[in-house]
């Protein structure tokens, strides 16, 4: 399991996720990676054998497969396997 | 003809058709096939030749490598403005607004849109996991298999925000699919009752299968001209757009329409409460219903209400084709299909469907998601030349 990134603005401290070519806010075309270890569950659905939920990351949303079950309104550890990312049970 | 503010009184609709949906099109079917037959069946509804036509746009997703260039060729059009548009539920009527332009100022004088899709065996699931590099990256790693999964959440966010739930959200593909019923080329036409919508397969939850698009293969098109053309026509009195109004840093609840409602009434000159229809992008029912509360349809925002007593009570024109949930979704044709239907709607040509005295129509366009929800929005008011 690798770390997922969130990306930090270096103008304005703004979070993005997925990478945005220019910060949303202030245009800045600098920013750095920053590891996002958890995330709470916002919502939970599932397609075709895939549980999916959206994480609320400090503020950025981030679409996951959540390997483990989990409630909306819990704490899950957030990371990258493959290229997906995921979250489990902290 | 007073040219108003808009500037949109010197061109008109002239025709608009549908070339049949198909979930399961005979071999050998092709985009290029379904695009042609479109621009035959086009031209022929008003006895235009192919000579006739100097315009040309298309909005396909299943066409390339090819392009609008190719397609002319193809076709046999020489043009003098060519057009492509990649963004789906807003492509119709983002054409029909370039196209308005172009003969106002005299760059063509008939234009012919199509829009249109042939999916074969793995193009659908082509198309969604490499819909854009945020999907590929992102969620077809997950795999999200789809714009479903983003749209059960919004959904599932909508309920929260509104405390809606099936039986409330059921009633805009049911109440369309009575409509459907009366239209020969939608796929869906079987009775469909609140019952079978409450008691359907899962798609992804909340959304069940009457939830989400048919995929078809087919193709649509319009004929814009010159508003010195006689005969019946339809005018365009206002196209307003939002294209990425909130940067994607929203909950995908409102759309673009929300900021530009305001606008595309004062410059229709009339009200929403004075149209006879509505053809809304339904890709999904939340959708449906966010649009027509965004461009102004449900002045009090009682959304329940609308549902109950409007769509459902009072069968008020709706997405009178069955809309894409019954009519299904061929692609891109998808964001022309809710405007042909309303020209053909307000030129008498609805067949069993007809909406008595339609007179004037809202079409909406939605869709191209960029990441967690749709980030195009566009709206055209209709009213029939007197």
């Amino acid at each position: 399991v690798n770390d997922l990134v969130v990306w930090r603005c270096e103008g304005c401290g703004e979070r993005s996720f997925p990478r945005r070519e220019l910060c949303p806010n202030c245009a800045s075309d600098i920013q750095t990676a920053e590891p996002q270890a958890t995330g709470v569950v916002t919502g939970i659905t599932a397609h075709r054998g895939t549980s999916i939920g959206c994480v609320d990351a400090e503020g950025t949303r981030i679409i996951v497969r959540l390997v483990d079950e989990l409630a909306v309104g819990e704490t899950a550890r957030l990371g990258i396997v493959g290229n997906a990312p995921v979250a489990f049970r902290p | 003809v007073a040219k108003r503010c808009d500037g949109l009184d010197e061109a008109v609709i002239a025709a608009a058709v549908e070339v049949p949906y198909t979930r399961h099109p005979p071999p050998g079917m092709t985009t290029r096939r379904l695009l042609a037959r479109a621009f035959l069946d086009v031209i022929a509804e008003i006895g235009l030749e192919r000579d006739d036509v100097d315009g040309l746009g298309v909005a396909s997703f299943t066409l390339a490598p090819d392009h609008a260039i190719d397609l002319a060729w193809h076709l046999g059009v020489r043009a003098r403005w060519l057009v492509e548009d990649p963004h789906g539920g807003a492509s119709g009527l983002n054409m029909l607004r370039h196209a308005i332009r172009a003969i106002e100022a005299g760059d063509a004088t008939t234009v012919v849109l199509l829009a249109g899709d042939h999916f074969g065996a793995d193009d659908f699931d082509r198309l969604v996991s490499d819909f854009n590099r945020v999907t590929r990256d992102h969620l077809a790693t997950i795999p999200t298999g789809g714009p479903n999964a983003q749209f059960a959440l919004l959904t599932d966010r909508h309920m929260a925000a509104t405390g809606l739930g099936p039986q409330d959200y059921g009633m805009i593909p049911v109440a369309q699919r009575r409509w459907a019923r009366l239209n020969a080329g939608a796929v869906y036409r079987d009775e469909l009752t609140l019952e079978d919508y409450l008691s359907a397969p899962v798609v992804a939850p909340p959304l069940v299968r009457y939830d989400c698009v048919p995929v078809v293969s087919g193709a649509n098109a319009v004929v814009v001209t010159s508003a010195a053309r006689t005969g019946p026509a339809v005018r365009v009195p206002a196209v307003r757009a939002a294209f990425n109004h909130d940067n994607g840093l929203g909950d995908g609840l409102s759309t673009g329409l929300r900021p530009i409602a305001e606008e595309l009434w004062a410059s229709s000159n009339f009200p929403p409460e004075s149209v006879d229809l509505a053809a809304v992008y339904d890709d999904y029912p939340v959708m449906a219903l966010v649009q027509l509360d965004d461009v102004g349809l449900i002045p009090d925002g009682d959304l329940r209400r609308f549902l109950h007593d409007r769509v459902w009570r009072d069968r008020w024109p709706l997405n009178p084709s069955g809309g894409q949930l019954s009519a299904g979704q061929a692609g891109a044709a998808g964001g022309m299909h809710g405007l042909v239907e309303a020209v053909r709607q307000l030129l008498g040509h609805a067949g069993e469907r007809q909406v008595a005295d339609a007179a004037r129509a809202v079409v909406t366009g939605y869709g191209m998601v960029t990441y967690l929800y749709g980030s195009c929005a566009i709206a055209a008011t209709l009213e029939r030349r007197p």
